[in-house]
């Protein structure tokens, strides 16, 4: 490793209009060829410091102070287009750097664009295919690669134009377990080609092993935790992990949701994404569903709620369904929270009973007439529960609700749903929710069937948020 | 129905064009020149069965399909509307009536969704460019880039609505979704201002060898929609 550095961070300071400084005196120096991982509770900065190193603080009026140095230059003397040479952003959604359907057309074109002729263009397009190992989606459309593929062929893209540094900004969100294998696959493919890397990430576990320095973003400041991480992790990973709640008692005379050999497909040629599935949920179970992208988790949840139609068998609910998406936004409708609890206790004939909605507002220490969007992402689901709790709602399905929560805020937001007196069934992609000790039940979807599984091999949510806090709650290095 | 489909590609792009454009202004003119409902069916099947065919080129059995589906949801709709004033005293329209109107909405649709199916978004981003609408064709590309994650979004944003408010208020939907299409379009802005749009060549091309097939059935098709007119049961 070169000692040069890539990325050189002086005394920075970046604000928003009208709002306080989130970035206070940033230091950072990154070697060619680092993979440099930064960690931070939401709304620690680290967007914030992903669109300063890239630019893009400009296009939201961000007041900025200090230095940024990409490859020896300043990045205030380039435009954007310069910037695409020197670094490469890889967002949270990846499917939004893709113009052209197909993912062949779309890298071609860029590699065009970049290169201006045709011969160069044409070199870069391939080597940039086969040094990720993406040849494959070439002519596929982006909008129906998974989410990991979907970030391999962007950072296809972003090797076209040959950056020096590449920026990450929560690569893990959405990603199944398989998905963070493939990611992990592909950082060492970027230190093979001697690329530096910086990861911005909440679920920072799986990457530990991987990277050579962790940061942690607190109080606008980057702390280097490396040797703390490192330590914490070997301490903890190697505590006995927790299994299932058999002490929760359940009624299992009060069946509040049941599936009787549910099949489902949505194309009438295509072959079953559900088959034959079984499903008995009393009061008071708290279930989790575990299975990679694309195994019909959602699929499953939606003909739980009753929004799909199963082609065989049937489902039966004895009870008031709320569905809390993957993207938590889509649930709120308001313009403000106190609304929000009136109109759910209206539409069911409850508006007598709204206090119950706003004592949920106030115990989650939320501002009623604030607007629900303004919420965290952890904020607005644990919201969405309350009022479904205190509306005392039978049937609560979750899909990801964990996406993009800190290990903490996943295991608060457990702590939730295990007290809720209602059926909860989470669907997840990911194991470290898994051996958290709040389930009634753990199942596996996979091949369109559901098995009932037992505890397996994965870091304890508990310990990931025990290592969480030691890392974070450090006040320096 | 929206996608574009290259296998049509033996085809030049003008062919394409002028085809579908083709349908839709016949389309129009059958509106205003048929003296008589039979007339009209006659000439709304030629049509409806040459975007069809058009259909089925571009997508096998499942274009067919989808333009069969989308047949039989119109005329369910049309029944309903007819039997429902019906039964409520309202002024019902004469089902003779309701029968071309109902093939020329599923053959109007049909015919817009096939200028997405032959003719592929570079295409078109390519000849509004020789337009002078660099911007516009862009801003279309990115718009369209969207479409199927906004669908997904829309099926997400119908359950949990549903369920949240009991059934009512489904109207709601539009709340979250306008509010996930500013930040998607913020996130786009961003990933445009790092990455620009690709520059691909339009690959517009004025004629191919093949054009002369769709041509000719062009031709056959404006023949018989002019005279289906002086057949027997037209007058």
């Amino acid at each position: 490793m070169k000692s040069d550095p890539v990325l050189e961070i002086v005394d920075l300071w970046v604000r928003y209009p009208r709002s306080d400084w989130i970035l206070k005196g940033v230091n950072l120096r990154v070697g060619r060829g680092e993979q440099v991982l930064v960690i931070g509770e939401t709304g620690s900065g680290k967007t914030t410091l992903a669109r300063a190193i890239t630019g893009l603080a400009m296009i939201y009026e961000c007041d900025v102070k200090g230095k940024v140095i990409l490859d020896g230059t300043e990045i205030s003397e380039e435009g954007y287009g310069a910037l695409t040479r020197r670094v490469a952003l890889i967002g949270q959604n990846p499917y939004l750097y893709f113009i052209e359907p197909l993912v062949g057309d779309d890298l071609y074109g860029y590699a065009l664009k970049v290169h201006g002729n045709e011969r160069l263009a044409r070199n870069a397009f391939n080597k940039a295919l086969d040094d990720v190992g993406v040849r494959g989606l070439v002519q596929r459309y982006f909008f129906e690669i998974s989410g990991g593929e979907a970030r391999r062929a962007l950072v296809a893209k972003a090797l076209i134009s040959n950056p020096p540094l590449f920026i990450f900004d929560e690569p893990l969100m959405w990603l199944d377990d398989q998905g963070v294998e493939d990611f992990i696959r592909l950082l060492e493919t970027l230190r093979g080609l001697e690329r530096t890397v910086m990861i911005f990430e909440h679920r920072f576990i799986p990457l530990l092993r991987h990277v050579d320095k962790v940061y942690a973003l607190k109080d606008g400041k980057l702390v280097d935790v490396t040797d703390r991480a490192l330590a914490t992790f070997k301490k903890l990973s190697c505590r006995p992990l927790y299994g299932l709640r058999p002490e929760k008692k359940v009624d299992r005379k009060d069946v509040l949701l049941e599936a009787k050999d549910v099949h489902f497909k949505y194309d009438v040629k295509g072959g079953y994404v559900l088959k034959g599935i079984d499903l008995q949920l009393c009061r008071g179970d708290v279930v989790l569903i575990y299975g990679l992208n694309g195994q019909g988790k959602t699929t499953l949840l939606k003909i739980l709620a009753g929004y799909l139609k199963p082609h065989k068998g049937r489902v039966l609910r004895r009870a008031d369904v709320i569905y809390i998406p993957q993207n938590i936004a889509l649930f709120y409708t308001e313009s403000t929270i106190e609304k929000e609890a009136v109109e759910m206790f209206k539409a069911r004939g409850m508006k007598s009973k709204v206090g119950l909605g706003l004592n949920v507002v106030r115990r989650l220490d939320i501002d009623p007439l604030s607007s629900p969007f303004i919420l965290s992402h952890g904020q607005m689901v644990k919201l969405a529960i309350g009022l479904a709790s205190a509306l005392d709602v039978g049937v609560l399905l979750l899909d990801e609700p964990f996406s993009g929560l800190t290990y903490e805020d996943r295991l608060r937001l457990l702590e939730q749903l295990s007290q809720s007196n209602a059926v909860v069934v989470v669907a997840t992609s990911s194991l470290d929710a898994v051996k958290a000790p709040y389930w009634t039940k753990l199942y596996k979807l996979e091949g369109g069937k559901l098995m009932e599984m037992r505890a397996i091999g994965a870091t304890s949510l508990t310990c990931a948020s025990k290592l969480y806090r030691e890392i974070v709650g450090v006040e320096s290095a | 129905m929206f996608t574009y489909s290259k296998k049509l590609e033996d085809y030049s792009t003008l062919a394409r064009i002028l085809v579908t454009s083709a349908i839709i202004a016949l389309l129009l003119a059958t509106r205003f020149l048929s003296r008589s409902t039979t007339v009209e069916i006659a000439r709304l099947t030629l049509i409806l069965s040459f975007e069809l065919y058009l259909a089925s080129r571009a997508r096998e059995a499942r274009g067919v399909l989808a333009g069969l589906k989308l047949i039989l949801t119109f005329t369910i709709i049309g029944a309903l509307v007819f039997y429902a004033s019906y039964l409520l005293g309202w002024l019902a329209p004469n089902p003779v009536e309701i029968v071309p109107g109902s093939m020329r909405l599923v053959a109007f649709f049909l015919g817009f969704s096939l200028l997405f199916q032959l003719i592929s978004l570079r295409e078109w981003r390519g000849l509004m460019g020789k337009l002078g609408l660099n911007k516009q064709a862009l801003a279309l590309s990115m718009v369209m880039s969207q479409i199927p994650t906004t669908l997904y979004y829309l099926s997400e944003a119908t359950t949990t609505i549903k369920l949240k408010y009991k059934g009512k208020r489904l109207y709601k939907v539009v709340v979250p979704l306008a509010l996930l299409s500013f930040l998607t379009s913020r996130s786009l802005t961003e990933s445009y201002l790092i990455y620009g749009a690709p520059t691909m060549a339009a690959g517009l091309s004025t004629h191919k060898k093949k054009d002369v097939h769709l041509y000719s059935l062009l031709i056959v098709l404006a023949i018989g929609v002019a005279l289906i007119d002086v057949l027997p049961f037209g007058s």
